[in-house]
């Protein structure tokens, strides 16, 4: 899809400007019912309209998850603490994507903690499928958006699942890639171990078409790898390829899901490639170690967010007059949304003096076990495959008085977070109009690989 | 009863780089305009993240290699968590479990009674990288911050609890900044808040009788934050020693065991005063920063930084006392400062005296001089000491004048050439003959006193001839002919 209207800018067709205002329209049209833009950036997209017929996304239009920074625009981080917070600099992320028309910022769960978006500070996202259910989260505004086209591609960051859970809620796809492949200086940092920025796109090859771009070295970011330049769009013979069925528990997954999944099976085996089940003992406990990691560098990286210059700076009053820096910053933070405020209280506790080492530095051991196992999984298998989410989009309301039934919501994406490597999701069934999601792990840095099978099993499903 | 005082000290340095620790901030910002020197990574904005400084880790390993420390090739930074307002990421990253340096040792001069001094050797238990917060300037109703500060690289060097006294302390303390100055790691300005003590201290107990040890007991350890010179830490010790001990004879056997205490110091009332109990080291919440790798450092990289300090100070004030043969005071003003025995060597490439007495005026005119200035040394044209050095043992030139003309041309840039011209000493025989003759035919009185026995009357004479010549005469053919004169009266 990109790749065509690329074409069709380039050969003078259509002008950079009526895209921009093709898509912010539909945006602006659809936002009412979806809630999927925190912001539209009409004047900023004009203003900015820009055309190089060698930059790749020249006057593609585009959608930035709310906690990726772009100079000079409000970035809340889906947090109503950042609500007045103007970014003076950009995520190199964003300065990857040279030339592209920015629709606008995507809503999300404030600083990405959700499955849902239900813990936006600025409202629920709606499934553009069934607007009674959720979009999945946290990038459910960015998932929403590409799914109900307007926008063409979105980035997204993915600490959990955040990208590929809500792409597979909203039937498009979403790829998580390497941690180290795609720079991570500009996204407003949640865990910052698992946090990577990801794409969300109507179809595989424009995943492959926006890695691309976003897959590039940085020296502003320390744990960025420099990698060999690929064409990711050339997919490569997926005809022999191991792939190793992930061998899991089906209790509390949906039927649908499960049904979908062994059809997906079918498919890839009659690509070609080599099916075999695999166990991975241990990432059972991905999840577990995932809530305590997670949420222990939560609370230092929402530290900052002390009142002071972020946030609603608390004046005094008659009845509070700060006579202690603590009061100030108890007022300042109790602004903080409650999934927020709930991750950084287990966040110190799990980093507090006595039970560190039952927290986080045995959660630490078995993330390293968790690594291993998987590392040596991709001995056997080049891809591994799983199921996104055990169930389809649910309905709004439905699991947010219930925190431990939401975080079960990632049971199968966490794990690539944890060990760091590639995932994409693909949709991969749909029941009673509602997609179900096929999740492939890889290599890191294999995804090329990953983004091959992905777009095989594409072509045979749905064309 | 015996008591012995425990002290341990915790020495901040703000390492000598270009940029900040770990953003491109430059960090030299001293007098400039408040929150000028800030970018994303230094003002903790979201998004933004941390780059180790190369520069910072060079300074660091130059230190520990200077103090005797092992470099590890392989560390690591970590955050310490605790929110202040001048901390603007809510937590410090520092080097916690595993510091780039562990295990060193300083000699000292500590006092030895009768026997004068003697060396006491105080280990280090390491020295880590860190960042500098903000600067805090507290009003009465309102703080104002300046972020030019936050992220400059600091070295925390923490010492064993190896010293025992406020003068080992201090002595302790300026070898380390004698080292680290040296080296040309830190300016260490205390002024500018280059270096800080973190003093810990407290007091062993023992209750002794006859002879054989009764009971033993430990006062709890204070920590005083932020001493920022060298008498400030002598006195805060002093202050702990003395208030400890009243306290424990006040609360004689009880509350012996207690927790870390941290207090302030008032420079003004020569005071501390009581901030804080300190919890628990490990309420910081530490944890590896996973924003930056572990840091591993190759053996070539550790080398060449090890090479690049050079000569120690030590090292240097040998050289100075046994190959130049210069005493002890003179040598050790000039190992001060590794620019002054720069500027040494160079000079005495040039100057053929003798090397005492050319430290003689480095030490004790030269280094007076740039104090009064705020010069440097190094702005000091190479080779002008030696020119008039020379030419005063050629009894060209007398001290005095050279005093003039270093002043003149350090401190008002004055020409050189035009000045040695017009001090020059004139060797006019005639000149100074009718010189000496008038000064005598207009102090006769005073030559009478001398042949009466005062000797002292002499120099006096000799300052009158010289002054009437403007300082350009020779004062010892000044002096052997005035006694010409007077023994021919």
């Amino acid at each position: 899809m990109i790749d065509k209207l690329k074409e069709q800018i380039d050969n003078k067709k259509i002008s950079v400007e009526d895209v921009a205002k093709e898509y912010i329209s539909k945006a602006k049209k659809l936002n009412p019912e979806l809630n999927a833009y925190i912001s539209i950036t009409e004047d900023y997209a004009l203003s900015h309209l820009s055309y190089s017929p060698q930059n790749k996304l020249s006057g593609i239009p585009g959608i930035i998850k709310d906690n990726i920074n772009i100079k000079g625009l409000r970035t809340t981080a889906g947090s109503r603490i950042l609500e007045n917070y103007i970014s003076p600099y950009s995520a190199s992320v964003v300065l990857n994507l040279s030339d592209f028309t920015l629709v606008g910022k995507g809503n999300m769960d404030a600083f990405a903690f959700g499955s849902s978006t239900e813990n936006s500070g600025y409202g629920v996202t709606h499934n553009p499928l069934d607007k009674t259910r959720v979009a999945g989260g946290s990038s459910g505004g960015v998932a929403a958006a590409i799914a109900s086209g307007s926008a063409l591609f979105g980035i997204g960051t993915d600490t959990g699942g955040s990208v590929r859970q809500p792409a597979s809620f909203c039937g498009v796809v979403g790829l998580k890639p390497t941690y180290g492949l795609c720079s991570r200086y500009g996204l407003i940092a949640m865990g910052s171990s698992f946090d990577t920025p990801g794409v969300i796109t109507r179809n595989v090859y424009d995943s492959a078409y926006v890695l691309n771009e976003i897959a590039k070295y940085d020296k502003k970011d320390s744990t960025s790898m420099k990698v060999a330049k690929q064409d990711y769009t050339k997919f490569r013979d997926i005809k022999d390829l191991r792939v190793g069925v992930l061998n899991f528990s089906e209790e509390g997954v949906d039927s649908d899901v499960i049904d979908a999944f062994s059809n997906s099976i079918k498919t890839i085996k009659s690509l070609g490639c080599k099916v075999k089940t695999i166990d991975l003992p241990h990432l059972k406990y991905s999840l577990a170690v995932y809530y305590i990691l997670v949420p222990s560098e939560i609370s230092a990286n929402l530290a900052r967010y002390d009142g002071i210059r972020f946030g609603n700076h608390p004046e005094k009053t008659e009845d509070n007059n700060f006579e202690s820096l603590s009061d100030f910053y108890v007022e300042a933070r109790s602004k903080f949304e409650d999934e927020v405020k709930r991750r950084i209280i287990i966040g110190t506790y799990t980093l507090s003096s006595g039970y560190y080492d039952a927290y986080f530095n045995k959660a630490l051991k078995v993330r390293n076990i968790i690594k291993q196992e998987i590392k040596n999984a991709f001995l056997d298998v080049d891809v591994i495959i799983s199921p996104t989410t055990p169930s389809v989009a649910f309905k709004i309301g439905k699991k947010i008085e219930n925190p431990l039934s939401m975080y079960l919501s990632d049971i199968f994406t966490v794990s690539s977070n944890i060990a760091g490597i590639p995932a994409i999701s693909i949709p991969n069934g749909y029941y009673n109009k509602l997609p179900t999601g096929l999740q492939i792990m890889g290599r890191s840095f294999g995804e090329s690989t990953i983004l091959s099978l992905a777009n095989f099993i594409e072509q045979k499903l749905w064309k | 009863m015996e008591v012995k005082t425990i002290i341990g000290l915790e020495i901040h340095v703000q390492l000598k780089t270009k940029s900040k620790m770990f953003c491109s901030c430059s960090s030299e910002y001293f007098n400039d305009i408040p929150n000028s020197h800030m970018c994303p990574v230094c003002l903790g904005l979201p998004g933004a993240l941390p780059v180790i400084n190369k520069e910072a880790v060079v300074q660091a390993i130059r230190v520990g290699e200077a103090l005797n420390l092992d470099i590890n090739s392989k560390s690591r930074f970590d955050r310490k968590n605790y929110m202040y307002p001048d901390l603007f990421k809510g937590y410090q990253i520092t080097q916690f479990e595993f510091p780039i340096t562990t295990s060193g040792y300083v000699y000292i001069n500590v006092n030895n009674g009768d026997k004068g001094s003697k060396s006491k050797k105080i280990r280090i238990l390491r020295a880590h990288m860190e960042e500098d917060t903000a600067k805090s300037t507290h009003y009465s109703d309102h703080t104002l911050l300046d972020g030019n500060k936050a992220g400059v690289p600091l070295l925390e060097i923490v010492s064993y609890p190896d010293m025992e006294s406020s003068e080992e302390a201090k002595e302790y303390a300026k070898k380390i900044y004698n080292i680290v100055r040296f080296i040309q790691a830190s300016d260490c300005d205390m002024e500018k808040g280059q270096m800080r003590f973190d003093l810990n201290v407290n007091l062993k107990i023992t209750k002794k009788e006859g002879g054989s040890v009764v009971k033993e007991y430990r006062t709890p350890i204070v920590e005083v934050k932020n001493l920022n010179s060298f008498r400030a830490l002598e006195r805060a010790t002093l202050y702990e020693e003395e208030r400890q001990l009243e306290e424990f004879r006040k609360n004689a056997e009880i509350a012996q065991v207690g927790n870390k205490v941290t207090r302030g110091w008032n420079d003004n009332l020569s005071k501390t005063f009581f901030q804080r109990e300190k919890e628990e080291s490990n309420d910081y919440r530490y944890f590896p920063e996973p924003d930056l790798p572990p840091l591993y450092l190759n053996k070539e990289f550790i080398d060449n930084a090890k090479k690049s300090i050079g000569i120690l100070p030590d090292e240097a004030l040998k050289i100075l006392e046994d190959k130049y043969k210069i005493g002890s005071n003179i040598a050790t003003t000039i190992v001060e400062d590794r620019s002054y025995y720069n500027y040494f060597l160079s000079e005495l490439i040039k100057y053929k005296g003798s090397p005492s007495n050319l430290a003689n005026w480095i030490a004790g005119y030269i280094v007076g001089l740039l104090n009064e200035s705020g010069k440097s040394i190094l702005d000091i044209s190479s080779g002008m000491l030696a020119i008039l050095l020379n030419l005063e043992d050629a009894n060209n030139l007398s001290s005095l004048k050279i005093k003039d003309i270093l002043k003149e041309v350090i401190l008002e840039n004055s020409d050189l050439d035009k000045l040695i011209n017009d001090n020059i000493i004139i060797k006019d025989d005639n000149m100074l003959d009718t010189t000496i003759d008038n000064i005598l035919a207009n102090n006769k009185e005073e030559v009478l006193k001398y042949k009466s026995g005062k000797d002292g009357i002499l120099s006096y004479l000799i300052g009158q001839v010289m002054r009437e010549m403007q300082g350009r005469a020779d004062p010892s053919s000044i002096k052997e002919k005035l006694l010409k004169k007077i023994n021919s009266i």
